[in-house]
């Protein structure tokens, strides 16, 4: 895989990622579960973070960067609060894998950038109920 | 509203994409790297180890860490079976909490050099593992002192 692929393939993880949490932060109340509410926000904003990073890269390598897709389907139960809790776990699993794939075929800024995605997802998803793990980004983790 | 199953093909971009990480022992380059990350993991374990013992109250918090680096362990001994030089047992704090700091704050400087390892080294797949456990080490950080 390419330094460029490689960062297109992460970039469509955190478009995703961006849509997801929009719809996550649409579904959960406000009122009713401040905490989570707030932590989704938190996700949200760190996702645009790491979108416009990723568009940045490869711009840098003199590649357009992808954009998009139109739509994500979206799980019945991300309503509840479980629901959404599994499907931000979700999500950031996805990326941990992303960010490792990220790292495994790039060099210089660009695994310097994504070890810090890397490092963030994995704490990130333990907001959400997820349990460390030995190698978080590794498919054998 | 959006309706479940109406957008779309796909959960989250990218996951069918995602390859088999290769961490098969790393080019000669990397062996240095490899013996230093050892050696830190090794580090680690000896200090927990030591707290530990020396403070059996934090041995709840502390064991899911030493399972950690031991894991850390296996795997670079699996790709790198070279020998390190055994670590000097460390002295450690006769306060509980001081002792718990002084491996959180020990942690994290292997972190922060593991990470550096992983931006410099020359195998793609010894990078990523290198990277992982940095951020096995921050998760660990987060439980609750």
């Amino acid at each position: 895989m390419t330094p460029v692929r490689a960062l297109q393939t992460a970039l469509a993880g955190e478009h995703a990622a961006v849509y997801l949490y929009g719809v996550l932060g649409g579904q959960i109340s406000r009122s009713e579960h401040p905490d989570l509410a707030a932590v989704v926000g938190a996700s949200y904003a760190t996702h645009i973070g790491r979108r416009d990073a990723l568009n940045a890269l490869v711009v840098a390598h003199h590649a357009t960067p992808d954009v998009s897709a139109s739509a994500y389907r979206i799980p019945a139960d991300v309503d509840t609060p479980s629901g959404a809790r599994a499907l931000a776990r979700r999500i950031e699993g996805r990326c941990l894998q992303l960010y490792g794939q990220t790292i495994e075929n790039t060099t210089g800024a660009d695994r310097i950038w994504a070890i810090g995605a890397l490092r963030g997802a994995a704490v990130d998803v333990l907001a959400y109920g997820a349990r460390p793990t030995d190698f978080p980004g590794m498919t054998w983790s | 509203m959006l309706a479940a199953g109406a957008l779309g093909p796909v959960v989250v971009a990218g996951c069918a994409t995602t390859t088999t990480p290769s961490t098969s022992s790393p080019p000669d380059a990397d062996v240095p790297a490899a013996r230093e990350a050892t050696a830190l993991t090794r580090d680690a374990i000896t200090t927990i180890t030591a707290t530990i013992a020396r403070h059996p109250g934090l041995a709840q918090q502390l064991q899911p860490v030493l399972a950690m680096h031991r894991a850390h362990l296996r795997r670079l001994r699996s790709v790198n079976p070279g020998a390190t030089i055994a670590p000097t047992p460390a002295k450690v704090p006769p306060a509980p909490r001081r002792a718990l700091a002084r491996v959180r704050a020990a942690d994290a400087t292997r972190a922060t050099r593991l990470e550096a390892l992983a931006g410099a080294a020359h195998s793609g797949g010894f990078a990523r593992m290198l990277a992982s456990m940095a951020a096995a080490i921050a998760q660990r950080s987060q439980e609750p002192a």
